[in-house]
């Protein structure tokens, strides 16, 4: 009967005893890992020998949520390159930060705080595919007057799977010229992955800036034959200068559509001479149909010298004979302008083969023309053997 | 000759206009062009921001292919008129007063010459893209810089530095 009960007791007492042992386990687990990561941010204040900084900022990484407190007080407290390996090591773990943003972004809101730029891209990066993320992303985009958090909310873009174009129209319509430039510059970079964004970068174009046109134009080129659409509307624009400038970029992007070889036949009636100028060069590359070799020889007794010599130049750049040109190019050779003989006696010689004719206007010009008109005829006779 | 400087003053005014015009992609340009100063062979060896080098090599190719157009051809001798009006114009101030007919006349015809050269430049920027703009703009500016050479005027009336 003793033995009996000493035997309880003593059950009893291990029972507790491994219950209290059990309770306290996952405390010391904890304990032991906070002491762990203290350890790891004392050795990113003073590094081991041999070990870099970011090495243990990536080890800070891998321990996830247990070291985001500790690591946003270490933001709060350290010194510069301390505190954005901290930034570094939020970075690191992605979705597993997520309870840092709330801080984080108090930080980017903070005008006077040194590391807002830090604090957006390690946002970014925490939440990728996270709406709220990319929707708080936009937020301070638009509401940074400044523009320099803009531009580190911009620079995210590459990790932004669900947004990007929300803070892409948000850029485009920042009130700071250098967030719109730099979003165009961006834009142009993606090539046709930006194509969607077309419509958004033609509603940038108010014609006020020469230099954000030109990036706008410049940025539809490159992201392909979707943009086309855009452009083709933009060179429809009632400024002069982005008219020019969106017909320049429309007579570089290739293919050459149906669509746009209609706008430069509609704009070859321009009543502005540098408009139908545009034309002429849109329609070179497309010289071999018949629609627009009508066009471009109509241009050709254009009442603009300028135009006249680039529809000239045109059909003289075509790569095959066009015998039925040559008429035209021989009332040419007797233009009032210099340049326009010039072309006009090389298209004829490249178009029949004869020499004698061409050869007479460019020995004119090589007499009365001192300037490049003269070296280029020397040139030019030269290689027709003269 | 205070009034005579004002005159000149006043076609000063027009050509600042058309430095205007000249300048008007200026802020893309390094710091270092946009000093008078810098008017050397150096600034041949700068390249523009924003364009790599292949695309470089080929605009610079296509301006030169342009130097044949008629808008080209139109600035260079516009340019011209400019020096030889300006010349006409410093000749007559050192030998006549300030309000004679003859001065009266080289001034104006410095101020059409003036105009001319800027028209012929904003047409020629409406022909070409804006990288070949670009190009044409440090070689337009580097021919107005050397107008100025060989006399202080620009100096003496404190022609704001890059008006030109």
């Amino acid at each position: 009967m003793r033995i009996a009960l000493y035997s309880m007791l003593a059950l009893a007492c291990l029972s507790l005893s491994a219950g209290s042992v059990f309770a306290q386990a996952p405390k010391t687990a904890a304990a032991r890992q906070e002491a762990e990561i203290r350890q790891m941010l004392e050795e990113l204040r003073r590094p081991p020998a041999g070990v870099p900084r970011a090495h243990i900022a990536e080890m800070l990484g891998e321990c996830g949520e247990p070291a985001v407190p500790l690591l946003l007080q270490t933001i709060d407290d350290s010194e510069e390159m301390i505190a954005q390996y901290a930034f570094v090591a939020l970075s690191r773990m992605q979705e597993n930060a997520h309870a840092a943003i709330p801080r984080l972004t108090e930080i980017a809101r903070d005008e006077s705080h040194p590391f807002r730029r830090d604090a957006v891209a390690t946002i970014a990066l925490i939440g990728p595919r996270d709406a709220e993320v990319g929707n708080l992303l936009n937020e301070l985009l638009v509401n940074d007057a400044k523009g320099d958090l803009a531009l580190s909310v911009l620079h995210s873009y590459p990790v932004l799977r669900l947004q990007w174009k929300q803070v892409f129209v948000s850029a485009l319509r920042h009130s700071q010229r250098s967030v719109r430039s730099e979003a165009l510059m961006l834009l142009g970079e993606m090539e046709t992955t930006a194509a969607p964004m077309a419509d958004p970068v033609m509603a940038s174009c108010d014609g006020q800036d020469y230099e954000l046109t030109e990036a706008a134009c410049r940025a539809l080129t490159r992201m392909g034959v979707d943009a086309q659409p855009a452009l083709i509307r933009l060179s429809e624009s009632e400024s002069v200068d982005v008219r020019h400038q969106a017909l320049a970029a429309l007579s570089r992007s290739r293919p050459v559509t149906s669509e746009a070889a209609a706008r430069f036949k509609q704009a070859a009636a321009d009543a502005d001479a540098a408009t139908r100028s545009w034309a002429a060069r849109g329609l070179a590359p497309v010289i071999h149909l018949p629609e627009a070799r009508q066009v471009l020889l109509k241009l050709t007794s254009d009442e603009d010298a300028d135009v006249r010599w680039q529809a000239v130049r045109a059909i003289r750049q075509a790569t095959f004979r066009l015998p039925e040109v040559a008429s035209a190019m021989r009332e040419a050779m007797s233009d009032v302008h210099p340049s326009v003989r010039l072309e006009a006696a090389v298209a004829y010689w490249q178009a029949t083969g004869e020499v004698d004719q061409p050869s007479r206007v460019l020995e004119e010009l090589v007499a009365t023309q001192s300037n490049s008109v003269g070296r280029a005829s020397t040139a030019a006779l030269e290689r027709m053997g003269r | 000759m205070k009034s005579r400087l004002g005159e000149v003053a006043l076609s000063a005014g027009v050509l600042a206009v058309l430095g205007a015009v000249l300048w008007t992609t200026k802020s893309n340009f390094p710091k270092q062009l946009m000093s008078p100063a810098s008017a050397s062979a150096e600034v041949e060896d700068v390249e523009p921001p924003g364009i790599v080098d292949d695309e470089y090599a080929a605009v610079a190719q296509s301006v030169e292919e342009l130097r044949e157009s008629p808008a080209y051809l139109a600035v260079e001798q516009s340019f011209d008129q400019l020096r030889a009006a300006r010349a006409a114009m410093l000749k007559q101030m050192n030998a006549s007063s300030a309000e004679s007919a003859e001065m009266n006349a080289t001034l104006d015809a410095y101020r059409v010459a003036a105009e001319e050269a800027q028209a012929s430049c904003r047409k020629l920027r409406g022909l070409v893209t804006a990288e070949q703009w670009r190009f044409m703009q440090r070689r337009f500016k580097r021919q107005l810089w050397d107008l100025e050479d060989g006399s202080d005027w620009a100096v003496e009336l404190k022609l704001p530095e890059g008006a030109f």
